[in-house]
């Protein structure tokens, strides 16, 4: 049995695209179903949060994909820290690994809430017809795409840590750099993320009948891309500000 | 207003949703409900919006909109009709001559076009009239009344979507082509060109045309 799921139109004049999904293939994804499909399929992924049903049923999974990939980086992040015991920053001398895990995990979702009023405005402001769920829903697919990319990328960071430190001192200087580095890298794999937000909005806009396309085409891009803007300044900042209080308040 | 005060209407908000949420899932199981509560607290921005969402089955167009572009339809169709009229009257060129061949043909084409656009509308409204007894039925709760009926009745809800995307999709397509048409005739009448070319198109959008026709014929 198939369905129509939504109606994707095409801004070349040559009308709406029909975009039929198997229901039996889309129907009750598990957690594990969503991670295989942000790794697998993103495109059918897309085409699945544009059905505002299966974004309601998507978004706490999504949501649990990106809470645990952000933990597991603070648990990892704050364990190299710990062990290295060569923290310059300031504000990290007085965190633990505690602090550390919460406010990557919590900063990073919570830059989302913070921006999601903005988002829904942006959006609104670009002519597409997406409903806050379906706005909400992109949000925390990019940051579940984070959170993914950056598990994939925290062994390699492991790995390379530990050989720069049984280098010895002729890579000091290195292994200083790419510890650092290490909190840069939701930023990196970040980057990803806003990638995924970025064609997410353009797919939200597809929907636009091809008319409206072509009149807010642009505008829309340009929306997409202060949105990406938006969460890219937020985020830091409530890492840095969480990372603040929590440091101070575990150090009591 | 302080940060302690900020964070404890932040939290008094979180614990009026994570139990909205819960209530909400009554049918999930009791872990699935317990990370809902935990994770609507904490991060009860992302979950508002699900809460105050209308129930939507998916991405329907609203009555606005269908008879927006049903409008958008019959303006290009008319736009369409008057530039194919204007070549029609001048015989100069040889593309118009071609055209002045066709007249009749390019007359029932246009008719095809009108009657595939009040096709699409009656289909819409048909579609947009079965949306809002649907969602009636869901505000009001008369749903148990005639359950035995529910998967037939969205079954062909779905079908008669299936078919108004398909008509308009076709419209749209053949309303492209005869554009294109038009333009090529212009650029042949100016800077000379193939004729072949026109004629090949000519003959493309007729068999459109002819496919519609039977298509429309075969379902209704």
């Amino acid at each position: 049995m198939s369905e129509t799921i939504f109606k994707r139109f095409h801004g070349d004049g040559f009308g709406p695209e029909i975009v039929q999904r198997d229901l039996k293939q889309t129907e009750g994804v598990s957690f594990f179903g969503y991670i295989e499909l942000l790794l697998k399929d993103r495109r059918r992924l897309g085409d699945l949060l544009l059905d505002e049903r299966r974004s309601l049923e998507a978004l706490p999974k999504l949501l649990g994909v990106a809470i645990i990939g952000f933990a597991a980086y603070g648990l990892i992040i704050s364990t190299v820290f710990r062990l290295s015991g060569t923290i310059d920053t300031e504000v990290l001398k007085s965190a633990n690994w505690i602090a550390v895990t919460l406010s990557y995990a919590l900063g990073l979702i919570g830059a989302v809430c913070v921006c999601l009023p903005s988002f829904y405005f942006y959006a609104l402001l670009a002519g597409v017809r997406a409903s806050m769920p379906q706005v909400a829903a992109q949000s925390v697919r990019a940051l579940a795409t984070t959170a993914l990319l950056l598990l994939g990328i925290m062994p390699i960071y492991v790995v390379a840590i530990i050989g720069l430190y049984i280098g010895g001192s002729a890579w000091r200087d290195l292994y200083a750099l790419l510890l650092n580095a290490g909190l840069a890298l939701p930023f990196v794999a970040g980057l990803f993320g806003v990638i995924t937000f970025y064609l997410g909005f353009v797919d939200l806009s597809n929907t636009l009948p091809s008319q409206r396309y072509r009149k807010c085409g642009k505008f829309l891009r340009f929306m997409a891309v202060c949105q990406s803007g938006l969460y890219a300044v937020v985020a830091p900042a409530m890492i840095y500000a969480l990372l603040n209080s929590f440091g101070h308040f575990f150090s009591r | 207003m302080g940060i302690g005060e900020t964070i404890i209407i932040y939290l008094v908000v979180g614990v009026g949703i994570s139990i909205a949420l819960v209530l909400r899932a009554s049918d999930k199981s009791q872990f699935e409900r317990a990370y809902l509560a935990t994770v609507g607290f904490i991060f009860w921005p992302i979950f508002l919006p699900t809460l105050i969402a209308a129930k939507r089955e998916t991405l329907i167009e609203s009555p606005r909109e269908i008879s927006e572009d049903s409008n958008v339809f019959l303006t290009r169709i008319s736009k369409i009709e008057d530039q194919l009229n204007a070549l029609l009257i001048n015989k100069d060129g040889w593309a118009e001559r071609v055209l002045a061949n066709e007249a009749d043909k390019i007359r029932s084409f246009i008719a095809a076009m009108r009657s595939q656009s009040q096709r699409v509308s009656e289909m819409a409204q048909l579609l947009s009239e079965l949306n809002a007894r649907s969602s009636t039925t869901l505000i009001f709760g008369g749903e148990g009344k005639h359950e035995e009926n529910g998967p037939e009745r969205g079954h062909n809800t779905d079908f008669l979507r299936q078919l108004h995307h398909t008509a308009e999709r076709e419209l749209w397509r053949t309303i492209a082509k005869t554009e294109e048409l038009i333009t090529m005739i212009y650029v042949g009448r100016f800077a000379g060109g193939s004729r072949s070319e026109m004629e090949e198109l000519l003959i493309a959008i007729s068999s459109t045309v002819e496919s519609i026709s039977a298509v429309a014929g075969q379902q209704f």
